[in-house]
């Protein structure tokens, strides 16, 4: 199977098969092609070239609904809950019980929703809306409406990425519970625990092509990564030396939050990299959001060098040092049809303009170095941004933001979309900055970034700082408890 | 009964019966000659166009989209009507509607097949609509058969004929809506046109199925507003595009789309009746109705956009 996005090859001829009763793991880094494959696999997208068999039949949905009807069921990530309907009516839409008139039975909908809900073990509120639910609720609404419809072939991706411990414990025990009964699932993870526990195959890709595909038993975890990542992690992420802790704090919070973040302290020293790790939907954007000025903090202490500082807004968080590369370059930060050269001086070098208007010829020379220092692979500076692989697209924000040196620097999910090449360089530019003193903090969902590239991780839970973890004491599991909240951690504790 | 997402929508039309309620009461108290049979007649005389032109607006922004040629299509309807009921009799009165649902596939057409903004392309049809109108009927004229007066308005009483032919239509919509696979694939399209198409929801049906049914009870509108001129006029249907949207709006209904319910719609109908009551029993200058229906219509806007801000 293959597929490309314009110019961009996102699935480089792929193949695998997947027997009855069996699960799949599917595994790579963001964007690496697994959630493309799953649109294909649920009819979302269309593949380019290349085929699939279903029970050996040959199967190309060309809409969600056609998958349906042949028995392929997909909960996704993203989920597609209507904010607007219930629990149960998002879980019943289109299945809805009906009486001998033909009009839907609300009363008869939501008692069975309520027995189904009890069955799979979610507590969660039938008669709930959907935009009131939290991110964990709607995965598991998500997962509950795909199982509802009782399919063969059953797509899960990332299920567990904004559950907590338990939760996902529970979505685990449920898998194997419909494996037994002889559906086929595939499941997209980036735990690497939950891959070696719940996988009778793995798959991996890794930049839209598959680099492994191994039975349980003939993999381990160093396998999968190295699959992932296509060489060992020390050559990914820049080898640091740890940040020497006498080094000032070059930025502090002191019970600072707003309307959408309850208040928190936190400090970080100059060249310190500070990692920011949670479940889905912990108060991660309004975070990012806040540090750049966008939904600005209203209460508490901000310092910066030790001088109380205003993060108010986008320009008063520019005037005082702070870079920010938000996670969705395609809203927050580009201009997707105007050329290279006109997204990177966007402001970067407006003290170069003379009244007010900018000489083509400093713009141009400023592009020009700033392509060749961030390596952006590209025709020429006149080339849309829009037209550019995602890395090179992440790049392009880079070089806007960092034409010059910041005292801190804010990354949420840098490297969302992007190639292990261009993620590479990133990591590499982020080690050269701390190294120049910049105090850096990355909020991320990639675990395996963040313990590759922090020399400290913080976790957030419900919006709150939830723990600490220095690096010499970096692992996956500490992080993921820390992250699952309160109760997860005693019943941690408790284990222990 | 009113279970599930029903209930919610119930509620966000409690603001629209307050202010039927509160209006009532003032007026009656401001005016003695409110509570006579002859003024009651007269509300319900009025609340017929306005009620379904607003229900027509209503089930299309229950969708995410909006209509804008549905005054238009009540004018080319009360043309239709004046040319025809003579000659052709009752024949003319599916002719009225057939058109009014054209009139909206139309519109859906350009959505569907040539990817038109929707609001754009039911400009475009009210711009269509309006120089088809002009051209069978150049000005106010023509003559309505005096049979179709008789058995609609003839007799004055609140409980007449008008208000019975206004509440059925909403009965049936209230009940399509809330408890058809088809009333909840419309919720849920405007709620989210993506997660609903990734549930297998056919946003061109959707399409079809709300502007032509808006394009008909539009035509209805304009064909009970014809009956009651007992002529045509082929601008009289303009203002009610505005007024439509106003009360789906101060009835509670979103112009995300996914929220609301028919029931809001009508007692705003009902509210903006009785304004226009209202100011016609204490003598006020008409231009001040205008301003004020205007001044509702914002109130309406912000006071819903604080709800919604509210619960998110």
């Amino acid at each position: 199977m293959s597929k490309a996005f314009g110019r961009n090859p996102v699935l480089r001829g792929v193949s695998f098969t997947l027997e009855r009763g069996e699960v799949l793991a599917l595994v790579g880094e963001n964007g690496a092609g697994k959630s493309t494959l799953m649109n294909i696999i649920s009819g979302g997208l269309a593949q380019d070239s290349g085929s699939m068999t279903l029970d050996g039949l040959d199967y190309r949905p060309a809409r969600p609904v056609e998958a349906m009807r042949r028995g392929v069921a997909i909960a996704h990530q993203e989920t597609a809950i209507m904010p607007d309907l219930t629990i149960a009516e998002n879980i019943y839409f289109r299945r809805e019980p009906r009486n001998a008139l033909g009009l839907l039975r609300q009363a008869r909908m939501h008692a069975d929703c309520t027995a189904l809900l009890a069955g799979l073990g979610f507590a969660l509120d039938p008669r709930a809306l959907g935009h009131s639910l939290p991110a964990a609720e709607r995965q598991l609404v998500e997962i509950a409406r795909a199982i509802e419809r009782r399919p063969k072939l059953l797509v899960l991706d990332e299920p567990t990425a904004s559950l907590s411990a338990h939760a996902a414990e529970t979505v685990l025990a449920l898998m194997a519970r419909l494996k037994e009964q002889g559906t086929s699932i595939i499941f997209i993870s980036h735990r690497m625990s939950e891959i070696m526990d719940a996988a009778d195959r793995a798959v991996v890709l890794k930049d839209g092509a598959l680099t492994l595909e191994a039975r349980r038993g003939d993999f381990d975890r160093d396998d999968l990564i190295q699959a992932m990542v296509g060489r060992t992690l020390t050559m990914v992420f820049p080898e640091r030396p740890a940040p020497s802790s006498k080094a000032k704090p070059v930025f502090e919070l002191q019970s600072a939050g707003n309307a959408q973040l309850p208040p928190m302290t936190l400090a970080l020293r100059s060249g310190e990299i500070l990692g920011i790790a949670g479940l889905e939907g912990q108060g991660q954007r309004p975070l990012a959001r806040a540090l750049c000025g966008a939904d600005p903090f209203t209460q508490g202490t901000i310092l910066i060098d030790g001088k109380a500082a205003s993060l108010s807004s986008p320009a008063a968080a520019i005037a005082s040092g702070v870079a920010s590369i938000p996670d969705d370059r395609k809203h927050d930060g580009l201009a997707l049809s105007l050329p290279i050269r006109m997204n990177m001086s966007l402001f970067a070098i407006s003290e170069k303009a003379r009244f007010g208007f900018l000489p083509l010829r400093a713009e141009r020379s400023f592009a020009q170095d700033a392509r060749a220092r961030f390596s952006i692979r590209s025709t020429d500076l006149e080339q849309p941004v829009g037209e550019l692989s995602g890395g090179n697209q992440q790049k392009v924000v880079f070089a806007r933001w960092l034409a010059h040196v910041p005292k801190i620097l804010v990354l949420y999910e840098p490297t969302k979309g992007v190639d292990v090449q261009s993620k590479s360089e990133i990591y590499h530019l982020v080690g050269e900055l701390a190294a120049k003193g910049v105090g850096v903090i990355v909020i991320s969902s990639d675990l395996i970034e963040l313990i590759g590239l922090s020399d400290r991780i913080l976790t957030l839970y419900e919006g709150r700082l939830s723990g600490e973890v220095e690096r010499a004491a970096f692992s996956e599991e500490r992080i993921m408890a820390l992250a699952s909240g309160p109760a997860d951690m005693a019943r941690e504790a408790a284990h222990v | 009964m009113f279970d599930g997402s029903l209930r919610a929508n119930l509620v966000l039309s409690l603001p629209a019966l307050a202010l039927a309620a509160l209006l009532t009461i003032l007026t009656s108290l401001l005016s003695p000659a409110f509570l006579t049979e002859a003024n009651l007649g007269n509300l319900a005389t009025r609340l017929l166009p306005l009620g379904l032109v607003a229900l027509a607006q209503a089930i299309v922004l229950f969708a995410g989209r909006i209509d804008l040629s549905v005054g238009t299509i009540m004018s080319l309807a009360t043309a239709i009507m004046a040319l025809g009921s003579l000659n052709l009799g009752w024949a003319a009165v599916p002719l009225t509607l057939v058109a009014g649902v054209a009139c909206g596939l139309f519109t859906a057409a350009g959505v569907i097949l040539l990817r038109i903004n929707p609001l754009v392309m039911s400009l475009a049809t009210a711009a269509i609509v309006k120089g088809v109108t002009l051209l069978l009927l150049p000005s106010p004229g023509g003559e309505v058969d005096y049979v179709f007066y008789e058995l609609v308005f003839e007799r004055e009483a609140l409980f007449g004929p008008p208000l019975l032919i206004c509440l059925a239509a909403y009965a049936l919509m209230f009940l399509l809506l809330g408890w058809s696979r088809m009333g909840r694939a419309i919720y849920a399209f405007g709620s989210d046109a993506k997660a609903a198409f990734a549930n297998g929801v056919s946003g061109a049906r959707v399409d079809l199925v709300v502007y032509g049914a808006a394009g008909g009870i539009a035509a209805l509108a304009g064909l009970f507003l014809s009956i009651r001129i007992l002529s045509g006029d082929p601008l009289i249907g303009e203002p009610y595009t505005l007024d439509s949207v106003s009360a789906a709006i101060l009835g509670g209904v979103a112009l995300q789309g996914g929220r609301g319910s028919v029931a809001g719609v009508l007692f705003a109908a009902l509210a903006l009746v009785l304004v226009n009551n209202m100011f016609n029993l204490l003598g006020l200058d008409t231009n001040l109705q205008a301003i004020a229906k205007g001044l509702i219509f914002v109130g309406a806007l912000v006071f819903f956009m604080r709800t919604s801000k509210s619960e998110a």
